[in-house]
C-alpha cells in the first residue's frame, strides 16, 4: 500500500515537473496579468504620475453612464457582426473551391495564405495607402468612371474599410483550417450519396457540414474572440475616427490607459471586455450539441 | 583547529571587506558603465547630426558615458509614444517635449528640476534664456527643461508657383499692408490646379489630428480654444465660428487646402504656401525653385503669430537622471545652443540677433527679425492645459464632424464645449 503511494506520488512529481513549464508560463504569463488588471479595476492608477488609490466600484458605476463606452461597445458589436459571418463564409467558400482538383490550386493557396504571414503593421499601412482619397484604389475606380469616396473618412466606409483589412488579413488562416477539415471527409459518403442520387448542394449540406462542424465551431470561437481583440488595425487605419465611429472597445481601453492615463478606468472595461469574450466562448461551448456533428 | 582558524579568518575579511566599502567615498560612475536615450520627433539628417556630433563631443570628456541615443518618433503620435514608454517602464533618460504637454507633464511631476546643474555649471548663463520662452517650463526656484525650440509659425511659399499661377507675391502684399488671411486665401485658390495636383496651402503637422496647432489661424480671428484660467470652454464663440468656417472654405469650396486623406508635399514643389515652422524648414535650403518666407497673415480682428516651443528635458523616471542632467546642461550651454540657430531659433538673447540667425540659418538677416525676433516678441505659445489628455481627443474626435463638405459647423463647436466644459471645471 505504502509503496503504491510512493509510485503515485513519483508519477504525480514527475507529471508536474513536466507541467511545469507551462503552469509558470500561465501563472506569470496569464493569471498575474489577469488578476493584476481585475486588482487595478478598483483604483483610480494614474500610470504617468504613479499614484493610485482604491476607489471601490466607482470606475464599474462610471462605465454604465459612460455615453462613449455604449457607443464604442456598440461599434465593437458591429465590427464583430460583419467580420465573423463575412470572414467564415469567405474562407469556406475558398476552402471549397481550393479543394477542387485543377492546374496551380497550391498557387492559389500560396497567394491566399501570404497575408497571414505578413506583419499586421505592414499590412495596414499598405492598404493606408490604398484606401486614402487620392490612393490608387479610387484612381482604379476612376478609369472606370466611379468617383470613389473617401474610404476612410466618409461614414459608413471606414468601418467597413477597417472590417475588410482585417478580413483579407486572417483569411488564409481560417481557409486553411477548413480545407484540412475538408480533406477529412471520407470519399466513399460522397460516392455513396450520388449512387443515392444526391446532388452538389445535398452533398455539401448533408455530408460537408456536419462533417467539418468542429472545425466550424473552432474557428467560430477563434475568429469571435479576435474580432473583439481587434487594435492595430483601428489605430493605424482611422486612429479610431471619423469621430468615434471605427473605435472599438480595445482602442478606448488603450485610449484611456495611454492617452488619458486612467489605467483604473481601463483596467475595468478590459475585465468588462474579458467577461463578455469568455461568456460568448462558454455559451459557443455549450450549445455545440445542437449542431456540432462529432467531436474530435 | 584548521577550521576554526578558517571561519575566523573568513569572518576577518568579511569585516574588513565591510569596513573598506564603509570608508570608500561616493565612487564615480565605471567607465562605459552609462548609456543615455532621448526621444525625439524629427528625422531631419541635420538635427540628428547636430545631436550625434554634441553627444560625441560629450563622451571624450565623460568616459562613463558608453553611448547616447537618439530615438525618432512619429511626430503625430510623439506624446502617446513616450507616455506609452514611460507607463511601461522604459522611460528614456531625456525627452523632447512639445508645448501642449508641459503642464500636464508637469503636473504629473514627469520633468527632473535642472537648474541646480544648470547654476553649477560655470558660464551656462540661465539670465540670458528670455523670460517668456520659459513661462512654460519654470516654477520659482526650479527649471524643468531648455526650451532648444522656440519657433514661429510662419508662411514659407513657391515663389515660382505662386508666380506661375498669376497671384501676388505673399511678400508683396506684406510689405503693403495687405497680408490678410482673406489675401492669402485667394492667393491659395489661384495656385490650386486639381489636375496638376497642385494645392494653395497646407499644414503638415496639423495633418487634422494635432488640432491645437490651429491656434496659429483662428487667434487671427480673436478665437481661443478656452479662456485664460482654462475653466471655460470657447470653441463655441463667434470668433471661432468664423476662424473654421473661413478654413472650412478653404478646403471644401476653394478646395485649394488639401482634404483629409490627401498628401501634399511643400518640398516637393506642388505647393504655394505651407504652414510650417523654421524648425521644419532646413530642406528649403536644397530646393531648386525660389523660396520666400512671411509672417502668420493678419486676422480681421488680430495681428496674432504663433509660436511653438519644444524643450529638452530630463525625466523623472529616468535610471541615470544625474548623467542625463549633466548631458542636458552641456548640450544646451551658450556655445553648443548656438550650434541650434540653424535649425532652432533660440531663446538665448544673444542667439535671438538677426544677424547671428542670417548667419547660421536659411533665413536672411531681414527674414530673421520678421520671423524669429519679432515673431517671439509678438507672438503667443501654443494651446496648452494641464488636463490636455482629458480634453485633447474628445476635441479631435468632435472636430471630425467638421471635416467634411457638408458639416455643420457651429453646432459641432458646440458639440465641442458640451464635451469638454464639465473636464475643464
Amino acid at each position: 500500500m505504502k509503496r503504491k503511494k510512493s509510485h503515485e506520488l513519483r508519477h504525480w512529481r514527475t507529471g508536474l515537473f513536466m507541467a511545469a513549464p507551462v503552469l509558470l508560463g500561465f501563472i506569470f504569463l496569464v493569471l498575474y496579468p489577469v488578476a493584476s488588471v481585475i486588482r487595478d479595476s478598483f483604483t483610480s492608477y494614474n500610470p504617468l504620475s504613479g499614484e493610485a488609490a482604491f476607489i471601490g466600484t466607482d470606475n464599474y458605476t462610471r462605465l454604465i453612464q459612460d455615453e462613449t463606452a455604449i457607443e464604442v461597445a456598440k461599434n465593437t458589436l458591429i465590427f464583430a457582426c460583419i467580420l465573423v459571418p463575412v470572414n467564415m463564409a469567405l474562407a469556406l467558400f475558398l476552402a471549397v473551391l481550393l479543394n477542387l482538383h485543377f492546374k496551380g490550386r497550391t498557387t492559389f493557396r500560396a497567394i491566399f495564405f501570404s497575408p497571414v504571414i505578413v506583419s499586421t503593421v505592414a499590412w495596414t499601412i499598405v492598404w493606408k495607402y490604398i484606401l486614402q482619397d487620392d490612393g490608387p484604389f479610387n484612381y482604379f475606380l476612376s478609369l472606370g468612371g466611379v468617383d470613389g469616396p473617401n474610404w476612410l473618412r466618409d461614414n459608413p466606409w471606414p468601418m467597413i474599410s477597417v472590417v475588410m483589412v482585417q478580413v483579407f488579413k486572417n483569411l488564409g488562416m481560417n481557409m486553411i483550417f477548413f480545407l484540412a477539415a475538408l480533406q477529412g471527409v471520407p470519399e466513399e459518403m460522397y460516392e455513396s450519396s450520388e449512387i443515392d442520387g444526391a446532388n452538389r448542394w445535398q452533398q455539401f449540406k448533408k455530408i460537408t457540414l456536419p462533417f467539418i462542424s468542429p472545425t466550424i465551431l473552432l474557428v467560430a470561437i477563434l475568429t469571435i474572440a479576435g474580432a473583439f481583440q481587434v487594435f492595430a488595425q483601428v489605430l493605424l487605419l482611422t486612429g479610431g475616427g471619423p469621430g468615434l465611429s471605427t473605435t472599438v472597445l480595445s482602442y478606448y481601453i488603450f485610449i484611456n490607459a495611454f492617452q488619458i492615463f486612467d489605467l483604473g478606468y481601463a483596467s475595468a472595461l478590459a475585465v468588462c471586455l474579458f467577461a463578455f469574450v469568455m461568456l460568448l466562448t462558454v455559451a459557443q461551448w455549450q450549445i455545440r450539441t445542437r449542431w456540432v456533428f462529432r467531436e474530435v | 583547529m584548521k577550521a576554526k582558524y578558517l571561519k575566523m579568518i573568513a569572518a576577518g575579511s568579511a569585516i574588513a571587506l565591510v569596513a573598506f566599502i564603509g570608508v570608500q567615498p561616493a565612487k564615480a560612475a565605471a567607465k562605459g558603465s552609462i548609456t543615455l536615450r532621448m526621444t525625439m520627433w524629427s528625422s531631419n539628417a541635420g538635427h540628428l547630426a547636430l545631436f550625434k556630433g554634441l553627444a560625441d563631443e560629450y563622451k571624450k570628456t565623460h568616459p562613463e558615458i558608453a553611448d547616447i541615443k537618439f530615438e525618432t518618433l512619429d511626430f503625430a503620435t510623439y506624446t502617446q509614444a513616450l507616455t506609452t514608454q514611460i507607463a511601461g517602464g522604459k522611460a528614456p533618460d531625456l525627452a523632447w517635449i512639445l508645448e501642449k504637454d508641459a503642464q500636464q507633464f508637469r503636473k504629473n511631476n514627469l520633468l527632473l528640476n535642472v537648474l541646480p546643474q544648470m547654476q553649477a555649471e560655470p558660464g551656462y548663463k540661465v539670465d540670458e534664456i528670455a523670460a517668456g520662452s520659459l513661462g512654460l517650463w519654470r516654477a520659482p526656484r526650479s527649471v524643468y527643461a531648455y526650451p532648444f525650440s522656440t519657433s514661429p509659425f510662419a508662411i514659407f511659399y513657391n515663389a515660382d508657383l505662386i508666380k506661375a499661377a498669376g497671384a501676388e507675391d505673399p511678400e508683396a502684399l506684406r510689405a503693403k499692408g495687405e497680408w490678410t488671411w482673406a489675401n492669402a486665401a485667394k492667393v491659395a485658390k489661384a495656385v490650386t490646379n486639381y489636375e496638376k495636383g497642385n494645392y494653395g496651402l497646407n499644414f503638415p503637422t496639423f495633418n487634422y489630428t494635432t488640432w491645437n496647432g490651429l491656434a496659429s489661424i483662428w487667434r487671427g480671428f480673436g478665437a481661443e480654444a478656452w479662456n485664460k484660467t482654462g475653466t471655460t470652454c470657447t470653441f463655441n464663440s463667434k470668433q471661432m465660428n468664423n476662424a473654421m468656417t473661413f478654413f472650412h472654405d478653404m478646403i471644401y469650396k476653394d478646395k485649394s487646402f488639401p482634404a483629409p486623406g490627401v498628401s501634399s508635399d511643400f518640398f516637393a514643389g506642388n505647393v504655394g504656401m505651407s504652414l510650417i515652422q523654421l524648425s521644419r524648414a532646413a530642406n528649403l535650403a536644397n530646393m531648386k525653385w525660389k523660396w520666400g518666407v512671411v509672417p502668420l497673415p493678419k486676422g480681421p480682428v488680430a495681428d496674432a503669430q504663433a509660436i511653438g516651443q519644444a524643450g529638452m528635458a530630463v525625466l523623472t523616471k529616468s535610471k541615470n537622471r544625474k548623467a542625463a542632467a549633466d548631458f542636458l546642461v552641456f548640450a544646451t550651454n551658450p556655445e553648443n545652443a548656438a550650434k541650434y540657430v540653424a535649425f532652432f531659433p533660440q531663446s538665448r538673447t544673444p542667439l535671438m540677433d538677426p544677424k547671428v540667425i542670417a548667419k547660421a540659418s536659411i533665413l536672411n538677416e531681414a527674414q530673421a527679425k520678421l520671423i524669429v525676433a519679432d515673431g517671439i516678441s509678438k507672438g503667443q505659445i501654443l494651446t496648452s492645459h494641464p488636463k490636455l489628455s482629458t480634453i485633447e481627443l474628445t476635441v479631435k474626435s468632435t472636430l471630425d464632424g467638421l471635416w467634411k463638405a457638408d458639416a455643420n459647423i457651429s453646432q459641432t463647436l458646440n458639440d465641442v464645449c458640451t464635451k469638454i466644459q464639465p473636464s475643464l471645471r
